[in-house]
């Protein structure tokens, strides 16, 4: 008997080592695929020089080591060990807060201020969006700066305290809300709506495993989006109802996306995930907007969710202002392919949204390179009139006070000297009277 | 092929381990050889051709000698010393000698050698010492050549021993290469296992967990880098390289347990020292025995007649060697002479210092010694490692509160320093014996299982998680 336990025990060991290769060749156990993005290694063709420099051997065995048999229970297994022991997150970026709230570096960095690009380079940047607020304006394209919520801002109290003794006096966030606003930039700050509905919200708006907006959160995010728009356009758009809350303890979408990506063994606690079913009033008097949306992962949920093609007249979406996306199934082209100002000049709506951690880049190169080509726009229009035209227009101006306080406030704003201001004005006056 | 590789644990181990089992007790050997063949093609593919002749020439040799008279195999023994040197110093140390003939001369009067990158001279230092080790016992009768071509290749190229050890004597490995069946039960195969997934988890659980933060922290920028940190750093090298290289031995006596092969200890807590000449009975036991046996105690007989002098210079001799042999460059060497200058202090006056100051001091005091050589063990050169000596001795601290060391770190590092101590003591020891020596009784077996299962499971999971560390979304 106690030698045929010891062999037992012994056929239990060998099975430790065979029956993952087993798995790998007949996949007999479903295994929960693994969360979150990464790259695995291909298997290697086979090739005399690189065997007998080791390279095959090195690339076999990482592709081995990718692919073995129950590779995901053996991960979870680790990762759970490690979370649960040290509280340490083995994926990239991650960090581990108070009662189980995960978090991203970046929005951390960006709520202590510790990714604060200075005042200098915002102030700029605001003036250069000011600048394309007012002509966009003139063109009858409305520019729209959405600051979607951050989890930082929204669950401050669960940021590890290490963290915290860093904070700075100036975060992006706080600067560009409040210089945006004094620049009299078309704004919409969901980040503080967040915060003002934390308490009161009947459903979560933010949860501890995901790191974007709850599917709750979205949802009325996207409606006061659109109550925004219609006070904009002076029409309002579809209006959106919900008519029912699912509630579930299983998560959808990117509820609980760090989570996922965290690979562990067990779920972490949780509050109930709040599901709405949305259903969109398109009654009379509404009018959808086209719209240009150059946003981060954020505007994911909603562009998926397929309700802007009931909204909007066409969501263009510029992910990272890198990838665009259109919500009437064209594929997928890349951003640099497209003439930018022709591209914004077809729209009734440009919205720039970005949250919190990626405010240290806010824009993406979208803002400069609309503002550079609307300069060169200048410069084109100039080659249409003579000189002695553009100088009696820029007399004009100048011999009317109150255009000319106007015209130093603009200047101001769009960190231009009066005289370009005073000449980029009379260059856009002679166009229109030429439209005209 | 690395022991702590998947391809290792979950391919070439299982299907090794099957063939062995399943075959015939005659053939078992040859399945062994045939193992280690493959272990070594995959990792040295065109080296495996330099071994094999070298096997070849060594194995003759020892039947040769057989035949001859005393200043016949004396004659035959030493034409084989030379050209298993000479091979040792064309394929292991050609790259060191070329830097230092081109720093000498000021320019590169040597250039590469394009065939050497195809060589990878796998586990050769290890081969080259077994080999001599067998010619010099031949020679002086302490043990009979093999007589068949196939036992002496085992004996010389068995996987688990191949790359770090532990280096056998013939006089321990031809009895069991002709007949094992004694050792080849259940007990030593599951003995053998658990010892293997121990010495598996102090590599991946703690050697590697170490190697990260003393990889990163040795990376710093000398500005960085402040007294207390270069001291964790060091202190954390000084577990890494224990539980590591102990580990491995773990896993190679594991092995063999597991086929029959009953392999020598190569680790007795070498951090409980109470002197560096002590500490070479703990450390990598089975080098310091050789070193013992095959250079200093033949230098010693040589310089008889200069008394202490003659001891001191052969010890200083044998630890340039010893420093030397672990790999090629001036650091290894300084090390070999750091430890060669205490071993000689302590046949001058030292241990007599020691024993007087009580075991406490005399092991703290050997603790320090040991760490501050391993700084020239890890350090890349000579600069880093002055920069690391004066770091540690100079007092500075930064002020720096969060040294971006984490609690897994602080954990394994407690945990090291505990275990690296604790079968000194009684309890340590009686736990140590019953993992490691006695038979379990059942339910000892059964708990030890669990356990076992567990640290599989979680190195499976280290293992297959290096280089997966996922971004929750792609960010171009």
């Amino acid at each position: 008997m106690d030698k045929r336990i010891r062999q037992g025990v012994f056929v239990l060991f060998m099975a430790l080592l065979v029956l993952p290769a087993v798995q790998f060749k007949f996949n007999l156990v479903k295994m929960r695929p693994l969360g979150g993005t990464y790259v695995y290694e291909e298997r290697p063709s086979f090739t005399k020089k690189e065997w007998l420099k080791g390279e095959y051997q090195e690339k076999y065995a990482r592709y081995i080591n990718d692919h073995i048999g129950f590779r995901e229970f053996f991960l979870r297994s680790f990762n759970q060990f490690c979370f649960s022991v040290f509280s340490i997150p083995r994926a990239q970026q991650i960090i581990v807060g108070k009662n189980s709230t995960l978090f991203e570096l970046n929005y951390i960095r960006d709520y202590t201020g510790t990714s604060f690009r200075g005042k200098e380079v915002i102030n700029e940047q605001v003036a250069k969006l000011r600048f394309l607020q007012d002509t966009m304006n003139q063109q009858g394209v409305k520019l729209i700066l959405y600051f979607a919520p951050g989890k930082a801002s929204f669950f401050p109290e669960c940021i590890p305290q290490r963290y915290l003794d860093s904070m700075q006096a100036m975060s992006n966030y706080r600067y560009y809300a409040q210089t945006c606003r004094e620049a009299g930039l078309r704004c919409f700050d969901m980040n503080a709506w967040f915060v003002s509905q934390k308490n009161k919200s009947p459903y979560p708006l933010y949860h501890r495993g995901g790191i974007h907006w709850s599917s709750y959160g979205w949802t009325l995010a996207l409606d006061s989006l659109c109550r925004f728009m219609g006070q904009q356009q002076g029409t309002p758009l579809p209006q959106m109802e919900i008519t029912e809350v699912q509630l579930s303890d299983t998560a959808r979408d990117t509820d609980n996306d760090i989570e996922k990506a965290l690979n562990l063994l067990c779920g972490l606690p949780h509050d109930q995930y709040a599901y709405p079913l949305i259903k969109i009033n398109e009654g009379e008097n509404v009018r959808k907007p086209s719209v240009l949306i150059v946003a981060d992962s954020y505007w994911w949920n909603v562009f998926s969710s397929g309700n802007t093609l009931h909204v909007f007249d066409g969501c263009d979406f510029w992910y990272y202002n890198t990838e665009v996306y259109y919500d009437d199934g064209r594929p997928m082209v890349a951003a640099d392919q497209l003439n930018i100002l022709s591209e914004v000049q077809k729209k009734d709506f440009v919205i720039i949204l970005s949250t919190e951690a990626n405010l240290f880049n806010f824009g993406w190169g979208f803002i400069e390179k609309l503002y550079d080509q609307y300069h060169q726009g200048w410069s084109a229009l100039a080659s249409e009139f003579s000189e002695e035209e553009i100088r009696g227009q820029v007399e004009y101006i100048r011999n009317d006070p109150e255009w000319m306080s106007l015209i130093e406030e603009k200047a101001k704003a769009n960190l231009v000297p009066v005289d370009t201001q005073i000449r980029n004005d009379a260059l856009y006056i002679l166009s229109q009277r030429r439209k005209e | 092929m690395v022991f702590s590789s998947s391809i290792f644990l979950l391919y070439f181990l299982p299907v090794f381990l099957l063939v062995y089992y399943l075959a015939d007790n005659k053939y078992k050997n040859y399945v062994a050889l045939a193992a280690s063949l493959a272990f070594f093609v995959w990792g040295a593919p065109l080296f495996i051709f330099v071994v094999l002749g070298s096997v070849l020439m060594n194995w003759f040799l020892g039947r040769m000698m057989e035949k001859q008279q005393d200043a016949g195999k004396k004659n035959l023994m030493l034409a084989g010393l030379i050209v298993n040197i000479l091979l040792l110093i064309v394929f292991q140390y050609t790259g060191f000698i070329k830097e230092n003939l081109n720093f000498l001369a000021g320019s590169a009067i040597v250039g590469d050698i394009p065939w050497m990158k195809y060589l990878v001279p796998l586990g050769f230092s290890f081969i080259t010492f077994h080999q001599i080790s067998y010619l010099v016992d031949v020679r002086r009768e302490t043990a009979s050549p093999f007589r068949r071509l196939s036992d002496y290749a085992l004996f010389i190229l068995y996987f688990p021993q191949l790359i770090n050890g532990p280096i056998n004597r013939v006089a321990e490995m031809a009895p069991q290469l002709a007949d094992r069946s004694a050792n080849d039960h259940i007990d030593n195969r599951l003995a053998g296992f658990i010892r293997f997934v121990i010495g598996l988890s102090k590599k991946v659980l703690i050697a590697n967990v170490l190697g990260a933060e003393v990889d990163r922290i040795f990376a710093m920028p000398e500005a960085q880098l402040d007294t207390p940190l270069a001291w964790i750093a060091i202190l954390a090298y000084a577990f890494q390289i224990y539980f590591d290289f102990s580990g491995y031995s773990d896993m190679a006596i594991g092995l063999g347990k597991m086929t029959g092969f009953i392999l020598p200890e190569n680790f007795n807590s070498p951090y409980t020292a109470t002197s560096m000449t002590d500490f070479w009975r703990r450390w990598h036991m089975s080098l310091s025995s050789w070193l013992r046996d095959y250079l200093f105690m033949p230098l010693s007989v040589k310089m008889r007649n200069a008394g202490i002098t003659g001891v001191v210079i052969s010890v200083m001799i044998t630890f340039l060697i010893c420093g030397m042999w672990h790999q090629p460059g001036w650091t290894f060497i300084v090390w070999g002479a750091w430890h060669g200058l205490w071993l000689a202090l302590d046949q001058l006056f030292l241990l007599k210092v020691l024993k007087k100051s009580g075991r406490i001091v005399a092991t703290l005091f050997t603790f320090l010694i040991t760490t501050v050589g391993w700084v020239f063990f890890r350090a890349e050169d000579f600069q880093q490692a002055g920069l690391f000596l004066r770091r540690m001795f100079s007092f500075v601290y930064n002020g720096v509160a969060d040294t971006g060391l984490r609690a897994d770190f602080w954990t394994v590092f407690a945990l090291a320093a505990v275990f690296s101590v604790v079968s000194a003591f009684k309890p340590g020891r009686k736990l140590e014996m019953m993992v490691f020596e006695k038979r379990m009784k059942l339910i000892q077996l059964i708990i030890m299982s669990c356990i076992i299962i567990i640290l599989f499971i979680l190195c499976m999971g280290s293992i297959s998680s290096s280089g997966f560390i996922p971004f929750i979304y792609n960010r171009f």
